[in-house]
């Protein structure tokens, strides 16, 4: 008589493959020989488990450029799907438990939804025909239903809860934030950093007066950036690469002030994710960064009495509220961008940088100009150019914008979802970099519907 | 059960199964033809099944001894008993086909090829159970080396048939083509055959569900291709040794067509580039040196049909055609010269018409061979718009300078533009002539000199109503308006429309007379029209003599003045008398054999010298001074004109004008003819025009090139010498080529005039 | 090769002989759910008559298997493409279908094997959807009566084994 365990091991797999984890491990602890099938040697097994809630990190993998992807090698030799999904489902666990109380292993937790998010990408759902990915929907349902979810994320209000949160220099909350008090011995570590400007702006953030404070103490001090990171939110070593603690106050302060003019900026880890701007968008294939098309951003600065005040203050002298004012930003800029392989972009001074980059993708070319200014004032002209940091996998990005015929600023700054993601936020500074000249944040991304609307773009 | 196959095995029993699998594997790879019944079939499929499935997932503790889980499955024996079958049963075929040579070598390893890969589908479906889980499994988990039933055949025969024997069959195959080469009939199905069994054992390392065309391109193509560039290197160097170069461009085109049409016939449709790559190497590349140097001999004796061969055979090769388009632009450019020097040496002072036609012919000549030979191909149109740029505008006849082509293309332009009494040319050819001159002068670097002159001939002809054609006129104007612009030709324009206001003038003058004045008047009146012409649009100098119009001449344009003014206030008539004419009745004597008296079409400058003799038959050279005031070099030409046509006589007769001399009206004047034309220009005047034209033209180069220097430096402000110098040629070269001291010197004028500067260095500025 | 009859659309009637020795009629296209039969009768020709001998399926469950067949008899072939991607794999089944699984547990197994022997893909997933969804959301003591498993643990192994796959607990 035919039975359950009449079968043979390519049924049960087939019958197992319809099966989630939880399901599987309940058949599992029905019997030894049961058990023993759903081991985790059984790697096909656990490969479709993982498959029912996660996306395929091999489609991720794939879309690494070289040296991103040799530098991935050695972990997916020993990728193993029981362990990854087990790892993936005891983090999910750990911040969804009832329990609100403090993370034991905050570092863990943060690193493995890190983990997630880097291996997350795009699929079109052949029904719905809509993209979407099932490990931003697994993130974004843990911030849905676990208690005080925002805990694990980092920002720079300070929260006893906070556990990753290693801002031991605001020991006394009452006193305003100043130069004075700020001590950047204390660094903030790379995985809260990233993993803050990956999932956007905290509610807590954004009622708070001292995390705009303790944001503005970084993006505005000249001593953030300078020549060895050519002005831009990069280490100061000119090695070319991220300076992710700057790069989290940018877009702290960027995200803020997008929200109070009223601009829907892409956030949230969706829009972080390489092709969130689907490849197929891009009428040239040699425009590998997506830069043919229609950006939308503004930037923001600080009153320039303010600024010197802040940057020449020392902590013996009377200290300065820099939560107090209200933000100023500039006028929202709509850019037409086009690829271009001009020479004289090639040769221009203002695009030539000594950093290096990774060289998997060559550097593009670009100009613009902007449209929908004021009437009656002079348009804006724009050219830049676009690498891969070292690493090859986030986007440089040199925006040089002149009027009446001079060059004026410099943006420099860093997409950091990788190619063809979201925004990409910066510091601006006079193309001509005197010293103590104003400086300030800013923040781009591509906006598609203008695009496919200005004919740009073929729509997807 | 069936015949021959034993009962299906039991199912554990590995060494059972494999000898009843072996046995049906057996009869299907050596003598399918002998029969395969259903009950062997499921037989057989039955028995690897149950095999398979001989291990239960849950049962009990026996697959824990697996150290891969409870997934492990089943299959691998018989997958490698499977393999060591291959393996032997295609030692066996390899042992075989050393009997076999050449064609009968291909014979055999196809009809093998054949009989195996059939089988090899055969199995596949008998072994369907291993590949649908045992392969499909090994697969998933990545192993290297496991394909399924079907593809392990193709790999197999790869491994064990292949190796040992695609040398041989590829030398058999060679030696077929080459026979096919010579000209002889073969069995192309065999090669196309091989082709296939090569292109199927390709398999794509990292997907062996996919196949890649690797073997297929070192095993065959190779070889094929190295084959035919040798037989072709020995065959053209054999051909050219006995054959002319013309011979063998047949030949050769023959043979690269031949070997086009040889793809579709037995190979593969990848290899048609690299073939054509190798013949092309072999039998052009090979032999450029000797074909470009027949180019020269054929252009010589003008073998259109053989240049054009040549054309098509080295437009194959990379850069093939570079040295043919230098030569025929020498070519051309010397043709050119050659036809310029020859109706150069026929007469001195060369016909307009003679020169612009045997420029014409040059072109027409070669054009006509780019088309037809080389295909109209662009790069030959520029080489022979070189040539004639170079011919047209520097030859015998413009020694002088490059401004004697544009101005003999004007004076041909007016001849044919002039009513001539000869024949009128009809419309289509007229359209046809212009198209012509528009050709030439394209080619024409100063056409600010062509312009000059055509105007000039354009208003003779106006003033003189000697156009042959208002349409002719127009299109030209507009042929010229294409190529140069509008500001080329808006003087031309405003010159014709000066001529239709004129005549709408004329008309309302005639009735404003004829309602102001009453008959008597009327019939006083010297009959008159006149042409207001634009100062400023019409190249016409104020003239050059004094003159005292007669009385009756002053009276009449008095009265139009008057008529005008009223119109127009303000505007100042200034008469041009050396362009004026009119017509006289000679009443005192009678064309001959006719009761009328014969009319005189004279000069107005004549017109008020004969007008002297109303009063008295005899004139001294004195009296005329005094009552016309004219000039001498005006007034002797025209009383010469009179003497030589016998109205007047000298006295004494012969003298010369000067005075002394007095002149007697010939009453006895004949002619046969009712009007007589005594209006004959003057030669010296024409020279003289002619220098003027010139000097005129000098001078609005200077303008132009000024004033091209202050608009660059307006909006330039500083500039080294060097680069204004450069783009100032820039900026007019389409007018005419200008000489880089002339611009120097231009650029002193400015300084001195101020509005320039010198700065530091080299550099210039300028002045507001 | 003989290929099968393309251009002959009058209903080609084939004879199988299953293992209990029952002879059943079927029409080609039916019985070419199956891939090995349609191997079989695209490689022998199956212009013979000869009863197609299938030496592991009995009448009932033959018969069972047609009836899907025959219901099935116009679905697209199966895709060729791996259906490891599992977000495909819904427990999804089609009313027909979830009514002709209502069957004992004994004629599902059966059922399955002879599709697995047969090669139905098609029902052979339906039936391990069928399978799958008899152990959704059970605890293991509703899987273990469900399906007859022994349990042959110690309550300490029991209780280790719990802990140990405590993670994939949905929450």
């Amino acid at each position: 008589m035919a039975t359950l365990a009449e079968l043979t091991p390519e049924i049960l797999d087939i019958v197992l493959s319809y099966l989630g984890p939880q399901d599987i491990t309940r058949f599992g602890r029905t019997s030894q020989g049961a058990n023993a099938f759903i081991r985790p040697s059984n790697q096909l097994l656990w490969r479709s488990a993982f498959l029912h809630i996660f996306d395929d990190p091999k489609v991720a993998w794939e879309l690494l450029q070289p040296v991103a992807r040799a530098a991935n090698r050695a972990r997916e030799s020993v990728w193993d799907w029981h362990y990854e999904l087990k790892r993936r489902c005891t983090a999910r666990n750990a911040v969804c438990d009832g329990d609100t109380t403090a993370l034991t292993d905050p570092t863990g937790v943060v690193t493995t939804f890190l983990d997630i998010f880097e291996t997350a990408s795009y699929r079109t759902d052949p029904i719905l025909m809509r993209r979407s990915s099932l490990n931003v929907d697994f993130l974004n349902n843990i911030f849905e239903v676990a208690p005080r979810p925002e805990r694990i994320v980092h920002d720079y209000h300070r929260d006893i809860d906070s556990a990753s949160l290693p801002l031991h220099f605001m020991a006394d909350s009452s006193r305003p934030l100043t130069r004075a008090n700020l001590w950047r011995r204390t660094l903030v570590p790379d995985w809260a950093s990233k993993f803050h400007i990956f999932y956007g702006a905290t509610k807590r953030e954004g009622d708070s007066v001292r995390a705009k404070a303790a944001a503005r103490a970084l993006v505005y001090d000249w001593s953030v950036t300078g020549p060895a990171s050519d002005y831009g939110p990069l280490k100061q070593d000119q090695s070319g690469t991220v300076n992710w603690q700057v790069l989290e106050a940018i877009t702290s302060l960027m995200n803020r002030i997008f929200d109070t003019i009223g601009l829907t900026i892409p956030m949230g880890f969706k829009s972080h994710i390489p092709y969130y701007v689907s490849r197929q968008t891009f009428r040239n294939k040699d425009d590998w960064a997506g830069i043919t098309g229609s950006w939308v951003g503004t930037y923001a600065f600080l009153d320039y009495r303010a600024l010197v005040h802040y940057n020449f203050a020392n902590h013996l002298e009377y200290s300065m509220d820099l939560g107090a004012d209200q933000e100023a930003c500039g006028d929202v800029m709509r850019l037409k961008l086009e690829l271009s392989n001009d020479e004289d972009l090639r040769n221009d001074r203002k695009l030539i940088t000594r950093m290096p980059s990774c060289t998997d993708l060559p550097t593009l070319y670009f100009s613009g100009s902007s449209s929908g200014r004021p009437i009656g004032r002079p348009s804006i002209l724009v050219r830049g150019c676009a690498s891969l940091v070292p690493g090859g996998k986030q986007v440089r990005w040199r925006f040089i914008i002149s009027y009446a015929g001079a060059d004026q600023w410099q943006l420099e700054g860093i997409q950091p979802g990788g190619i063809c993601s979201g925004a990409v936020y910066g510091l601006w500074s006079h193309v001509e970099h005197e010293e103590h000249g104003p400086v300030g944040p800013f923040c781009y991304y591509f906006d598609s519907a203008a695009s496919i609307r200005g004919h740009c773009l073929d729509p997807e | 059960m069936s015949s021959g196959m034993p009962p299906v095995p039991a199912k554990d029993d590995v060494k059972a199964t494999w000898n009843y699998l072996e046995a049906g594997v057996e009869k299907i790879m050596t003598n399918l033809r002998g029969g395969m019944d259903m009950k062997t079939y499921m037989g057989l499929y039955t028995a690897i099944h149950n095999f398979c499935t001989a291990q239960k997932a849950v049962a009990g503790t026996s697959f824990s001894s697996h150290n891969r889980g409870g997934a492990h499955l089943l299959g691998e024996d018989l997958y490698q008993h499977l393999i060591d079958y291959l393996k032997s049963h295609l030692q066996g075929v390899q042992a075989r086909s050393k009997d076999h040579v050449d064609e009968a070598l291909l014979t055999f390893y196809i009809k093998e090829w054949n009989r195996y890969t059939t089988a090899g589908q055969y199995n596949n479906h008998l072994f369907r159970y291993l590949n649908r889980h045992w392969v499909k499994r090994e697969m998933d988990e990545g192993k290297k080396n496991i394909y399924d039933i079907y593809t392990l055949h193709l790999v197999r025969w790869k491994e064990d048939m292949f190796v040992g024997t695609q040398e041989n069959v590829m030398r058999s195959v060679l030696k077929l083509v080459e026979k096919q080469r010579n000209g002889e009939t073969i069995e192309q199905s065999h090669i196309k055959s091989v082709v296939d069994s090569f292109v199927s054992l390709g398999l794509d390392e990292s997907d062996s569900s996919k196949s890649t065309l690797d073997v297929y391109k070192e095993f065959f193509e190779k070889p094929f291709l190295e084959a035919t560039g040798t037989y072709y290197e020995n065959e053209s160097k054999q051909f050219l040794a006995e054959n002319s170069v013309v011979e063998y461009m047949k030949k050769a085109e023959a043979r690269l067509q031949e070997e086009m049409e040889r793809v579709p016939l037995y190979l593969l449709n990848e290899i048609m580039s690299p073939l054509m790559r190798c013949c092309e190497s072999a039998l052009i590349t090979n032999h450029s040196q000797a074909l470009r140097e027949e180019f020269q001999i054929l252009l010589d004796h003008d073998k259109q049909e053989d240049l054009g061969r040549m054309y098509k055979l080295l437009a194959r090769i990379p850069e093939g055609l570079d040295p043919l388009r230098n030569r025929f632009e020498t070519h051309v450019r010397k043709a050119g010269l050659a036809a310029v020097e020859k109706v150069a040496q026929e007469c001195e002072a060369i016909e307009p018409k003679v020169y612009v036609e045997a420029l014409l012919e040059v072109h027409t000549q070669y054009q006509d061979l780019v088309n037809r030979a080389f295909n109209g191909e662009s790069e030959f149109v520029r080489s022979l718009d070189n040539a004639c740029r170079e011919f047209v505008n520097r030859n015998k006849i413009c020694k002088s300078g490059s401004n004697k082509s544009p101005e003999l293309l004007a004076k041909y332009t007016d001849t044919l533009l002039k009513k001539s009494t000869a024949k009128m040319t009809e419309e289509d050819d007229m359209e046809k002539l212009l198209t012509q001159i528009m050709t030439v002068f394209k080619y024409i670097e100063d056409k600010d000199v062509f312009q000059k002159f055509y105007s000039r001939m354009l208003a003779k002809r106006l003033v003189q109503t000697s156009s042959a054609s208002d349409d002719a006129e127009t299109s030209m104007i507009s042929k010229l308006k294409e190529a140069c612009g509008f500001e080329y030709t808006n003087k031309l324009q405003r010159m014709f429309q000066d001529m239709q206001i004129s005549k709408d003038l004329n008309a309302s003058y005639k009735e404003w007379c004829s309602s102001t004045m009453d008959t008597a008047d009327l019939r006083a009146m010297v009959d008159s029209t006149y042409h207001i012409l634009g100062t400023g649009f019409w190249p016409l100098n104020a003239p050059t003599t004094p003159f005292t119009p007669p009385q009756v001449i002053v009276k009449t344009y008095e009265r139009f003045a008057m008529f005008y003014n009223n119109k127009h206030q303000g505007r100042k008539l200034s008469w041009l008398w050396q362009l004026c004419k009119g017509e006289m009745k000679a009443n005192y004597c009678k064309v001959v054999g006719a009761k009328i008296s014969p009319t005189f079409q004279v000069s107005t400058y004549q017109m008020a010298i004969l007008l002297l003799f109303n009063d008295s038959d005899i004139v001294t050279y004195e009296e005329m001074v005094e009552g016309t005031k004219l000039g001498k070099e005006t007034l002797d030409p025209s009383i010469g004109v009179f003497i030589k046509a016998k109205v007047l006589l000298a006295q004494p007769e012969g003298a010369k004008p000067e005075a002394g001399t007095t002149y007697k009206l010939n009453t006895g004047f004949k002619t046969k003819k009712t009007k007589v034309n005594l209006n004959i220009g003057i030669k010296s005047e024409q020279k003289q025009e002619v220098e003027d034209t010139h000097k005129t033209i000098e001078e609005d180069r200077k303008l132009l090139m000024q004033s091209a220097i202050v608009r660059i430096m307006k909006s330039r402000k500083k500039m080294k010498h060097q680069q204004l110098v450069s783009e100032t040629i820039q900026q007019i070269k389409n007018r005419f080529m200008p000489r880089v001291p002339d611009i120097k010197k231009c650029i002193d004028i400015l300084l001195e005039k101020e509005y320039l500067e010198r700065l530091e260095g080299d550099e210039l500025g300028y002045l507001a | 090769m003989a290929s099968s009859s393309t251009n002959e659309p009058a209903k080609q009637i084939i004879l199988l002989t299953t293992s209990d020795n029952a002879d059943m009629r079927v029409e080609r296209e039916v019985a070419e759910r199956s891939i090995l039969i349609k191997n079989l009768l695209e490689d022998l020709g199956g212009e013979s008559g000869e009863a197609i001998p299938i030496p592991n399926v009995n009448e009932a469950v033959m018969k069972k298997v047609l009836e899907w067949c025959e219901q099935h008899r116009k679905d697209p072939p199966a895709s060729q493409d791996d259906d490891s991607d599992s977000r495909k794999k819904s427990t999804d089944i089609d009313e027909w279908d979830q009514k002709f699984m209502q069957v004992d547990q004994e004629m599902l197994f059966e059922i399955i094997l002879a599709a697995n022997y047969l090669d139905i893909k098609a029902l052979l997933d339906v039936g391990c959807k069928t399978v799958a969804n008899m152990i959704k959301g059970k605890s293991p003591d509703e899987i273990r009566k469900t399906f007859n498993i022994q349990n042959d643990f110690t309550p300490e192994e029991e209780d280790q084994i719990r802990r140990e796959n405590e993670w994939a607990e949905d929450r």
